[in-house]
């Protein structure tokens, strides 16, 4: 039984192989969320109303992917197989664990937990658009580097460093767009459409860029895994296609619901001030 | 503890990055991306069945050639099929002259698994161009001996009769000139192959 999923020499099988870590991990945040819900509600004296309810519903999503993403078998084979796996595992944590995260967690919580980690003003720092933007992608380049993926998928405990930070990459990288305090997001939609088109869809295609075009394998550890189905070629071929084709879906949907809302309220903005002028009295009669 | 996992994680990735630019492109600043050896080491004098039952004479069958000799068996689960692998990728990117100058020789050490059709049919997995040899246990043992490999030992069998073994891992590269100067360890990766392969087929030494 192994705490987090790594990279083995063994062929690949289908029979299901238990990660502790990873269950733990879950637990641990649904634990913590649980309970700051429960000392929130008996604080507050009120129950749960349909707000609360999408946060826990988005959290318990994000938890769901987390899961999914962690576990056997797409954390193992991630980990130690495909080259292609690894990197759906990045999309997921990125696109799908750190927004639902974010989204889940209810301002108050949010507020509470930065205030007891005392980073609340490195918080608001790096949620700033431009020093999100940098961070995220000089980790994406660093987290992609082939030394780094070589020499921290051999061990349990690189594998975990590489999955918490690709958390964390996602965490800082969707903070200016969605984070749970509202100071933090920006007011310009342009510039949040902006935003994630350049830094969270932009970069990526240079990683994706090599991994495609590389006439060799660029990772040791997933050239040298045992085969399961592809070459190491083809699957490194695939990820690079992932890694670029993957984001697009979940950015440009963002950014089209961010333009959706933006023009509507301003449109219903606009709408409301033709009322108002239409049931004004004339100038001259004032 | 995100801060600790943050710091952790910049510092690592950091490294790993270091590290990486550091090495550049092959093991280390030689200009071989394989392990040179001390003293060339002759091509052994090793005659086996090949797959179709027929003598293979090692030394005369591939004279003047690049050949690259490999001890192993088919039922290895790691090993073996990633040396064959990334030698016949790297080999398929290879152009013609380079691909045609190249002669890789599979010993099976696993006589008892490895029938002289099995091993025909693992090889034509990665190229058909690949000899193949088998023996007895002691023609095996004795070429082991001869081209200076450990000899390969056999571990108990499990529960299902399935047993592994161990042995050589490395892949000997014999020169034109019938030496080998350079060996290939397991981890040799395909972009380590494309740099060494054409000037080793064109006859050049460490």
């Amino acid at each position: 039984m192994r705490f987090w999923c790594v990279r083995l020499l063994s062929d690949w099988s289908w029979e299901w192989r238990p990660y502790y870590g990873v269950w733990v991990l879950v637990a641990a945040f649904a634990t913590v969320y649980g309970l700051s819900w429960r000392r929130h509600l008996r604080v507050t004296g009120r129950s749960l109303v349909a707000a609360d309810r999408r946060h826990v519903y988005r959290f318990a999503g994000a938890l769901a992917v987390l899961w999914i993403t962690s576990d056997w078998p797409l954390g193992a084979l991630g980990s130690g197989y495909l080259l292609s796996a690894h990197m759906m595992q990045f999309l997921l944590y990125v696109l799908g664990v750190a927004p639902l995260m974010l989204l889940g967690v209810p301002e108050w919580m949010a507020r509470r937990f930065v205030h007891r980690l005392q980073i609340d003003r490195l918080y608001r720092i790096v949620a700033r658009p431009l020093v999100a933007g940098v961070l995220f992608n000089v980790l994406l380049v660093c987290s992609h580097a082939p030394d780094t993926v070589d020499l921290l998928r051999g061990s349990q405990l690189g594998s975990f460093v590489i999955d918490m930070t690709w958390l964390l990459m996602g965490l800082i990288a969707w903070s200016p767009v969605i984070s749970p305090l509202p100071e933090v997001v920006h007011e310009s939609v342009l510039i949040k459409m902006a935003y994630l088109f350049l830094a969270i869809g932009g970069v990526s295609i240079v990683p994706a860029g090599f991994m495609v075009f590389s006439e060799y394998p660029l990772y040791s550890a997933y050239e040298l895994a045992p085969r399961v189905g592809l070459s190491a070629v083809d699957d490194q071929q695939l990820a690079g296609a992932i890694m670029k084709v993957g984001m697009v879906p979940v950015v440009w949907g963002a950014m089209a619901v961010m333009w959706a809302r933006w023009f509507y309220a301003d449109h219903a903005g606009d709408q409301s001030y033709r009322r108002a002028r239409a049931d004004a009295p004339p100038r001259s009669e004032v | 503890m995100l801060i600790g996992i943050a710091v952790v994680g910049v510092l690592v990735l950091g490294i790993g990055l270091g590290v990486g630019l550091a090495r550049g492109d092959g093991n280390g600043a030689s200009a071989w991306a394989g392990t040179e050896l001390a003293e060339p080491q002759p091509k052994p004098a090793i005659v086996l069945p090949d797959t179709d039952g027929r003598p293979f004479d090692l030394q005369a069958e591939t004279e003047g050639r690049l050949t690259i000799l490999f001890f192993g068996y088919t039922s290895c689960p790691d090993i073996c099929p990633a040396n064959l692998i990334t030698l016949d990728k790297a080999l398929t990117t290879m152009p013609g002259d380079v691909r045609a100058a190249a002669q890789v020789v599979f010993v099976s050490v696993d006589p008892v698994r490895d029938s002289p059709d099995v091993i025909r049919s693992y090889l034509d997995q990665y190229d058909r161009s690949f000899v193949g040899l088998t023996g007895t246990a002691d023609q095996l043992a004795d070429a082991q001996d001869i081209a200076q490999v450990p000899r390969a030992t056999f571990d108990e069998p499990d529960d299902s009769d399935f047993y592994t073994v161990g042995h050589a891992s490395q892949m000997i590269a014999y020169s034109p000139d019938g030496s080998a100067h350079i060996v290939y360890p397991f981890g040799t990766r395909q972009v380590d192959w494309a740099r060494d392969l054409p000037r080793l087929a064109r006859g050049e030494t460490p």
